[in-house]
């Protein structure tokens, strides 16, 4: 029981750290509550799920296309509408705004063309592996395996790419960035397409091990926030800790209370932690990361 | 010589205030120029200009043979004008190498495909650079500091490295604006070694300075800047008889030593 609970905190940890990673990516170089970062995780799963089931491509190909796609929905959003409203000089609280009714219009668009009910990738329940007393299926040790990667992914474009430089120098200041010559916009374009894969990338694991529905992404967005928050935004050590920390507490916590109370004590631990240090994890040393 | 750098016709105005009044200015190729006037005469206001941080209402800015009036900061930073500021503006979470990393100019590895395409050559370029950052970090006697972040360095030491930043990144256009005000003499010597590597590199630069035996030693000429225009132009000893020069100083704490 103790051990399962476990392998489910560590699955769970992983998709955060996807959300997150991407919510963060996005956050440090355009500074605003990306909320509609909610949508392209619900979206590349039922996207996925449209190409893999009505047009026929075989799963593993529906998700690489659904993922690109969800990339170029992160860079179209940004251009539509965030780009637009910052030219006319609206502030982070109008782009949150506008991104929340961005997620809400999504979320309704989603729900007329697929419906309210949960749909699942089919073939259904895939093989699991028992030791232990806990099991795995294999889309969950895909899933772990898919976190680490594009963690230590960003880990190298951040601390070994040109382009992880031009980053980190937008993430400190778009002002400064242009003084020293960089195409500020393309770098957040970047992130914004990275960032968006990741998301789309997340929903799809979500819905390949307990379906999709269209609200999916909201629940997934807001631990993804948490995470980035906890673990400091920007720190990339800061948010794989805080990954694991919450999705082992979410999982543990049913040992000690009713599961309607899993999400009340995560954000019970995000305002123990914020309460005790405002940057989260991230120490002064690790915020230089992103 | 070649003309590097032409402004003319340039008016700005903050609201009622008119800052800059029919600006001209032609700035040629290797050319040191000092550029005084008293507080309020408009000299960063034209360095924004030049740089692309405000717009002007009227006039043209060419560089080299190109309109560059409406283009922005970054275009114009990527054509070859650097930019220092009073109040010193690094990238203060990042460490000092790679400050000086992000202000090299190469920018055919910006994406990362380009780079990973052809990773020899990257690889073989930013070993350069990091060498060129370290001959750059001597300069400045922080070749055992290149891990700290900007932000821990002292006041003289961030002013340093922000005139480090413009020799790596070779501009043609240096505008330096008070690069000696605050330092300490030791620290002014420095700031002074990395001034004349600019100059031996050939490329223009612009001072705004107030210190005037400084700009004798360094500059070609000097500008002398009142009320949005060019009053004068030649050097510092004819500028001290000039009767408009003196008149607008009359009142004004500085002094023409």
């Amino acid at each position: 029981m103790l051990s399962q609970a476990v392998v489910n905190g560590l699955i769970a940890a992983s998709t955060y750290l996807l959300v997150a990673l991407g919510f963060s990516l996005i956050y440090t170089t355009s500074r605003f509550f990306h909320f509609a970062h909610g949508a392209v995780i619900t979206l590349g799963a039922y996207l996925a799920y449209s190409i893999n089931s009505q047009a026929g491509v075989p799963l593993l190909g529906a998700a690489v296309i659904s993922v690109f796609f969800c990339g170029l929905l992160g860079v179209l959003m940004n251009h539509v509408v965030y780009n637009r409203l910052l030219r006319k000089g609206a502030g982070s609280l109008v782009l949150m705004l506008a991104s929340f009714g961005i997620y809400l219009i999504f979320e309704n668009v989603t729900t007329i063309i697929w419906g309210a009910s949960t749909l699942g990738f089919s073939p259904g329940l895939p093989s699991s592996i028992c030791k232990w007393h806990a099991c795995i299926t294999r889309i969950h040790i895909l899933t772990l395996a898919i976190a680490a990667v594009s963690w230590v992914f960003l880990a190298i474009l951040f601390a070994r790419s040109r382009h992880g430089l031009l980053m980190r120098a937008v993430a400190e200041s778009r002002e400064l960035a242009t003084a020293y010559g960089i195409k500020t916009h393309e770098i957040v374009d970047a992130s914004f397409f990275i960032g968006s894969a990741f998301a789309g990338l997340a929903g799809i694991l979500m819905a390949a091990d307990v379906g999709m529905t269209p609200t999916m992404g909201l629940h997934a967005l807001m631990m993804g926030v948490v995470v980035a928050i906890v673990g400091g935004i920007g720190s990339l050590r800061g948010l794989l800790l805080a990954s694991l920390l919450v999705g082992l507490v979410r999982h543990l916590s049913i040992f000690v209370v009713g599961s309607q109370w899993q999400d009340s004590i995560v954000f019970a631990l995000l305002l123990v932690v914020l309460l005790k240090s405002p940057w989260g994890f991230a120490s002064d040393a690790a915020a230089q990361e992103v | 010589m070649q003309v590097l750098l032409s402004a003319s016709g340039i008016f700005k105005n903050f609201g009622r205030a008119e800052v800059l009044r029919g600006l001209q200015i032609e700035v040629k190729r290797g050319e040191t120029i000092g550029l005084m006037g008293p507080n309020g005469a408009g000299k960063t206001t034209l360095f924004n200009v030049i740089s692309g941080f405000i717009l002007p209402d009227r006039g043209k800015v060419h560089f080299l043979g190109r309109d560059i009036t409406s283009d922005p900061p970054y275009k114009r930073a990527r054509s070859g004008i650097y930019r220092t500021f009073q109040r010193v503006r690094i990238a203060e979470q990042m460490t000092i190498m790679d400050n000086l990393l992000l202000a090299f100019q190469d920018r055919a590895y910006e994406r990362p495909m380009s780079a990973l395409c052809r990773i020899r050559d990257w690889l073989a370029l930013e070993h350069t650079w990091r060498r060129r950052a370290f001959e750059l970090l001597k300069e400045m006697n922080l070749e055992s500091e290149k891990g700290r972040l900007a932000r821990d360095l002292s006041y003289g030491q961030q002013k340093l490295l922000s005139l480090a930043l413009g020799i790596a990144s070779d501009a043609k256009l240096m505008l330096l604006d008070e690069p000696l005000a605050g330092l300490s003499s030791s620290m002014v010597d420095r700031a002074i070694n990395l001034i004349k590597i600019m100059v031996r590199k050939r490329s223009s630069i612009i001072i705004i300075e107030h210190n005037t035996s400084f700009l004798e030693q360094m500059c070609d000429y000097v500008l002398f800047m009142a009320q949005g225009q060019i009053l004068y132009q030649g050097n510092l000893q004819e500028l001290r008889e000039h009767p408009g020069v003196l008149r607008s100083y009359l009142g004004g704490q500085m002094e023409l030593a």
